[in-house]
């Protein structure tokens, strides 16, 4: 455990080398947010209520759904890993006593711990001085809930991010695949588009799907919405993991069979 | 004992061959022709502990091939081989625990972040007892003189100290055989020589396995006693490196100085320069004896030297396969 913790430290290290990077992205999430309300505000103008939303209620939940969605950095670790693997350099996994997998996870975790605490200024100021537009949470359960639920999304995530960079072992380019992943989660996971505003029948069959849980459902028990879904979704995220979990292990030890490890 | 062996180890790469232009572009999206290439032939091989062996041969001779198997980063296509009694292949943790690997042009350091920083991260990764970790970047870091470099980011280095970083952070562990993939490449001289008698001590002292690849014939020089050839994936000769140097190296390099003002006229050589008091020339080793001896009793002679012929020139005398030698050693 202690070499994936100090994984996880030394690829935070590596988060703030340069200060400017550091103060930029510090900076970016009070953009964001402003730009938010006042997209948000037009979309409203003379109305209000969307799909069943209030205002506070749709800002609530876009910036709930964004910054879940923000705090999965691992889909950035995909393009380092697959690059690693085109030239080679993916070797000095192979050869010391760790796990690709567990080193990704680590790195991604670690990445979006950094994440967190860049944005947490701008989610005090927001609670602070904007509580009309950022709705508190239902109850203290509704808030545990969505984090669980969320933290497991994240875990969802990074391993389906890792499971696309291993499939750089044996198409080299990965770029199509990466893509494809990318529209599916946004849409999928309620982040584009609430998915209350999707008919019903596509709500109903994405029940199944992991992305359902990940950024829509937590935002709505974070609102005190769809509490009777956390106990089957914890289930079906559950599944979920433990299945691509596996998936991934399979593919790397079957994939790695073929990697070349170009180059001196 | 041998700790390394290779069996009748083979490595084909399947690459695509595209046609040139666009229009092969295109077509190599619905038809890709797939031609092979051994990279090594049924190679056989055995190290014993604590020896130093060289391995040289041309690019694309098989060299990274052989240790990216030994390694456990490659399959190999057929054959087997065999490291500290495990199948690298498997890359079980034990086995890798117990070497370690440098490559020239691939790092482990993190470039934006001190050494310091991959050491401490390898101290966990191997599981290393904090007064061995500490004893151990004490004595590596004395024996290359680099104390004051370990907390400066990697990128602020230069490429020299680099490979010293490198080179430090994968004998932490204190691996019993490590693998060294062109590890001067790109260095000054001094560097060079700095991580030479550094790869020696390691060697002599701690008594680790070493498999070194070098373009650089000095490298091997300094450092092995056994020297490897290989060419297009075969072994070639396998043995001592003076025993190789002797068969091979067929011509000696003669300078000669005249007391007086000279233009000497000699049978079988090759001039290399020729001056009023001064001549140098190239000449096969059987006729050194005889051409001296011509040449004492013809001229006035102040001062003789003998140099052996450049090792590079020899080296790729044999990658061509001249000399008609029985080469395998």
């Amino acid at each position: 455990m202690g070499k994936y913790l100090e994984t996880g430290k030394i690829s935070m290290k590596n988060q703030v080398a340069y200060r400017f990077d550091v103060f930029v992205r510090s900076i970016l999430p009070f953009i964001r947010l402003f730009l938010a309300y006042a997209l948000w505000k037009a979309l409203y103008a003379g109305q209000s209520v969307i799909g069943g939303m209030s205002f506070e209620m749709m800002m609530t939940y876009y910036l709930i759904a964004s910054f879940l969605l923000r705090l999965d950095q691992s889909s950035g670790l995909v393009w380092e890993t697959a690059e690693e693997i085109r030239e080679g350099r993916f070797s000095k996994y192979m050869v010391r006593p760790i796990s690709p997998l567990g080193h990704f996870l680590a790195a991604g975790l670690a990445k979006t711990l950094y994440v967190l605490l860049l944005v947490l200024p701008a989610v005090v100021v927001l609670a602070a001085f904007m509580h009309r537009i950022l709705l508190p949470p239902a109850g203290w359960m509704n808030l545990a809930g969505a984090c669980l639920m969320g933290f497991m999304g994240l875990i969802f995530l990074c391993l389906l991010n890792y499971l696309t960079a291993m499939l750089a072992f044996k198409f080299n380019d990965i770029t199509g695949w990466h893509l494809l992943k990318e529209n599916l989660v946004e849409f999928l996971s309620g982040s584009l588009v609430p998915l209350s505003l999707l008919p019903e029948w596509i709500q109903e069959a994405m029940r199944f799907f992991p992305f359902y849980y990940m950024q829509y459902l937590p935002a709505s028990l974070y609102l005190g919405l769809k509490s009777e879904e956390f106990v089957p979704g914890l289930i079906i995220l559950g599944l979920w993991i433990t299945g691509l979990y596996g998936l991934s292990v399979f593919v790397y030890h079957r994939f790695r069979r073929i990697y070349e490890g170009v180059g001196n | 004992m041998a700790i390394i062996q290779a069996r009748s180890l083979t490595k084909i790469y399947r690459r695509i061959k595209k046609q040139d232009g666009l229009k092969g572009a295109f077509k190599a999206l619905f038809h890709r022709e797939v031609v092979e290439k051994a990279a090594l032939d049924s190679f056989d091989l055995e190290i014993d502990e604590g020896e130093c062996v060289g391995l040289i041969g041309p690019n694309g001779a098989g060299k990274t091939t052989l240790v990216k198997l030994l390694c456990g980063i490659i399959q190999p296509t057929s054959g087997s081989c065999d490291v500290l009694g495990f199948t690298p292949g498997m890359l079980k943790n034990e086995f890798r625990r117990s070497f370690a690997v440098v490559m020239g042009q691939k790092s482990q350091l993190w470039w934006d972040l001190p050494a310091s920083d991959t050491f401490a991260l390898n101290r966990e990764i191997y599981d290393i007892p904090e007064e061995v970790y500490r004893a151990n970047v004490d004595y590596f870091s004395d024996l290359f003189q680099v104390k004051d470099l370990i907390n400066v980011p990697v990128r602020n280095l230069s490429l020299g100290e680099r490979m010293k970083m490198e080179l430090i952070a994968a004998l932490l562990h204190s691996p019993r055989v490590l693998f060294l993939d062109e590890p001067t490449i790109g260095l000054d001289a001094i560097a060079q020589k700095q991580i030479r008698q550094f790869l020696r001590q390691v060697n002599q002292e701690r008594g680790v396995t070493i498999l070194l690849t070098s373009h650089y014939m000095e490298d091997i020089l300094h450092l092995c006693k056994r020297t490897v050839v290989i060419s297009s994936g075969k072994k070639i000769y396998d043995g001592p490196l003076d025993m190789l140097l002797d068969r091979f190296q067929e011509y000696r390099v003669i300078h000669v100085t005249f007391e007086r003002e000279t233009e000497p006229q000699l049978d079988a050589v090759e001039w290399v320069e020729k001056s009023p008091y001064k001549a140098v020339f190239r000449i096969r080793r059987n006729l050194v004896t005889p051409t001296l001896q011509e040449m004492l009793s013809l001229y006035d002679v102040d001062d003789i030297r003998i140099e052996e012929e450049d090792i590079g020139n020899v080296i790729e005398r044999i990658y061509h396969g001249e000399n008609g030698g029985d080469s395998c050693g």
